[in-house]
């Protein structure tokens, strides 16, 4: 299911030899995607940072075993990453406690600020409700902005597969955004 | 493209056309081009609901989570793979084994001692070795010489 080339390619059989200098690289590359990624699936981004150290601790011990042409190494960290996030969230109800706002202080308008605030809180509560699965699809293709490809090979399943989950998602946010007075 | 087909794009892609598939591209704009009164609201339910997407959009700092992740690593101990480990690559391992057996024949032979030599016998000869520990329990029963110790009426 690869296509093309790993661009991990050049760090991979050092990490594998114990490199933590190129560890780090890998890091560097990829922290900032998949933490957003864990925090957008578990809604809050102290569980999301752990999540993601998991994430990269057990990359750290699968390389030894890596096998290079099956998949990205970055595809497989987010299936990793995925399948965390859906334990965590099968066993934890998710909280927005920090959503790193943007200091109250600097905004020149605070009441703008707090309606914006308020709605993006309304509308995370919506995209609370969407299915585990759905809610995945959202994430990979909208906010890690993926291909389709890319998306549906991370979930491992068909392009076609993929465009229904990601098709019935955007429909049920809608819905549930609808039944509320509040407009979008 | 037709009504339902374009309906179907902006249910499952929403209005940004950088989100479309390539193959859906040119059908979609002549769509837009040519049906503009049922396209445009279509497009614009659509847009809205990008832009709620968009405002959901939560983005963590990642400095202190990278130096963390680092430091939990540089604590592992190596990630090489055990099938590819010399049988030796943890030599650690092979002393605390080898602690651990000399710590249970001590123990054992401490306590056979006192089990079979509570007389004349020097400490030397007291020692009791593991299969002579066994000997002993499989030939009396643990039960018997627990309660011989206790009574100090070893045989």
């Amino acid at each position: 299911m690869s296509s093309g080339r790993d661009p991990d390619d050049d760090i991979i059989p050092k990490i594998a030899k114990g490199d933590q200098r190129a560890f780090a690289v890998l890091v560097d590359r990829h922290v900032r995607s998949l933490s957003a990624l864990c925090a957008q699936m578990v809604g809050d981004v102290h569980n999301a940072e752990d999540i993601t150290q998991t994430v990269f601790l057990k990359t750290w011990q699968m390389l030894p075993n890596w096998q290079p042409g099956q998949a990205k190494l970055i595809t497989w960290m987010r299936r990793v990453a995925t399948n965390q996030c859906l334990d965590h969230l099968r066993k934890h109800k998710p909280i927005y406690t920090d959503n790193v706002p943007d200091s109250p202080a600097s905004d020149p308008n605070p009441e703008d600020h707090m309606a914006e605030t308020q709605h993006t809180d309304w509308v995370k509560e919506k995209l609370e409700l969407v299915p585990e699965r759905q809610k995945m699809a959202l994430t990979l293709f909208y906010y890690q902005e993926l291909s389709q490809k890319e998306s549906a090979e991370t979930m491992n399943i068909s392009l076609g597969a993929f465009e229904s989950l990601l098709r019935r998602a955007r429909t049920t946010l809608k819905q549930h955004i609808q039944n509320e007075a509040k407009p979008l | 493209m037709t009504q339902d087909e374009f309906t179907v794009l902006m249910d499952t892609y929403g209005a940004n056309r950088e989100r479309w598939p390539v193959s859906s591209k040119p059908g979609a704009l002549a769509f837009i081009k040519d049906q503009p009164a049922i396209a445009d609201p279509l497009l614009l339910e659509a847009r809205k609901l990008d832009e709620a997407l968009d405002a959901a959009r939560i983005t963590p700092g990642t400095d202190m989570l990278k130096a963390r992740i680092l430091n939990e690593v540089s604590q592992l101990p190596s990630n090489q793979p055990a099938s590819t480990q010399p049988a030796n690559s943890n030599p650690g391992m092979k002393y605390r084994a080898v602690a651990a057996m000399m710590a249970i024949s001590f123990v054992l032979g401490f306590a056979g001692a006192n089990y079979m030599q509570p007389n004349n016998s020097s400490a030397s000869e007291a020692v009791m070795v593991d299969n002579e520990w066994e000997e002993f329990a499989d030939e009396y029963g643990m039960g018997d010489v627990y309660e011989w110790v206790e009574q100090d009426a070893l045989p």
